[in-house]
């Protein structure tokens, strides 16, 4: 069972996203980005594509990214993007 | 004594002003929760983008061995020479001293030094103060409708940004508004170039960067810049509104104390010609007794 970690994705308009989830994928600018918990710090560019991630309940959410940073810090997610699209 | 008549004309000027100035404040007083709203919502994106950077910068190498920051508009300067100052006021009046106060801030911090700085004013009142008082203007952003026009904002930007790049000033400060509430809101002078990093506190992580610390600055200084420069102008917009609510709110409530004032004078007034007309009928009605 993969251990949960905290996520969040902040738009320019608001804080999109605040909870816990079990892993993330994200189109980093080196490929496709899995993410699971204790990840190593870590901060890269976005590229357009898509983001996903799961919660631990198993619930599954994605979105359509253009632009963005992630960081990865102390088992804490972050993503900032101008705008999130519904896939 | 003004006669009856002309009393009550004043009233009725004074009655009109004050639904002018009372209109004016609803209207500041919506279009300040429009306003406080965007910045609101802006906030969380600029602030998380801040404390990035400072952490970002908190984990490059420093110290004299060190290779410079891998970003020009990071690089601190050991002095500024030729600086812009951006000042920062409405297209409008009526807002008390939301203005003067912006102006009076700018004034001290430039000292009349005109050979050391740029001026660069968004909003028109700025910009006339200093026109008349011959300075020469570098940049204007007037006109914005009270909105945060995108593509204003971009132009505005790209003038400081290639400004600095280019060596014609060495940094670039902001005369503005922070805004807290409705009732706390006062003037400040930011840095806005080159970028001061806020300072990280505890221990500096050790990022990876994908793919190197320079692509992601190079991304990720535009980003906040642009932020930076949206919050300001949303918090100058918001504290505009907030005068200007003020002031007119002010205005109503004088109106209304001159309005009592008046209709005591108007009651005195009317009093004092019916005492007289019963003085004069008496009088007669004596004389005619004999």
């Amino acid at each position: 069972m993969p251990a949960p970690y905290r996520l969040r994705i902040i738009t320019r308009e608001k804080v999109a996203y605040d909870g816990q989830v079990d892993s993330v994928m994200a189109p980093g600018s080196r490929g496709s980005l899995g993410i699971w918990a204790h990840h190593a710090a870590l901060i890269t560019a976005l590229v357009p594509g898509r983001l996903w991630f799961r919660e631990p309940g198993g619930n599954e959410s994605s979105f359509r990214l253009q632009k963005g940073f992630l960081e990865v810090r102390q088992n804490v997610v972050t993503i900032l993007t101008d705008e999130l699209g519904k896939t | 004594m003004p006669s009856l008549k002309q009393i009550r004309n004043r009233i009725r000027s004074v009655k009109s002003t004050q639904q002018i100035t009372r209109v004016m404040q609803m209207v500041s007083a919506s279009k300040l929760a429009r306003a406080q709203n965007l910045l609101f919502q802006a906030l969380p994106y600029a602030r998380e983008l801040e404390a990035l950077m400072g952490r970002i910068v908190a984990g490059l190498p420093s110290g004299p061995e060190a290779p410079p920051v891998p970003n020009p508009f990071l690089q601190a300067r050991s002095e500024m020479r030729r600086g812009c100052l951006v000042v920062f006021t409405s297209d409008r009046g009526l807002c008390g001293a939301y203005n003067n106060n912006v102006i009076g801030l700018a004034e001290r911090h430039l000292a009349g030094d005109r050979s050391r700085w740029t001026l660069a004013c968004v909003g028109k009142k700025g910009r006339a103060y200093f026109a008349k008082r011959g300075w020469s203007i570098g940049y204007e952003m007037i006109d914005t409708q009270g909105r945060v026009q995108p593509q204003q904002v971009k132009d505005l930007s790209h003038y400081l940004a290639s400004g600095f790049q280019s060596g014609q000033f060495e940094g670039v400060l902001f005369a503005a508004t922070s805004f807290h509430s409705v009732s706390r809101f006062g003037p400040k002078l930011v840095r806005f170039l080159p970028i001061e990093p806020v300072a990280h506190e505890g221990k500096a992580d050790d990022y990876l960067f994908e793919p190197g610390p320079r692509e992601v600055l190079d991304r990720l200084v535009p980003e906040f810049l642009s932020a930076k420069l949206n919050t300001t102008l949303y918090e100058a917009l918001a504290s505009e509104h907030a005068a200007r609510m003020m002031a007119m709110r002010n205005a109503t409530d004088n109106a209304s104390e001159m309005i009592q004032t008046l209709t005591l004078q108007m009651n005195k007034a009317r009093q004092a010609s019916i005492t007289k007309e019963i003085a004069e009928i008496v009088g007669g009605a004596e004389a005619i007794k004999g």
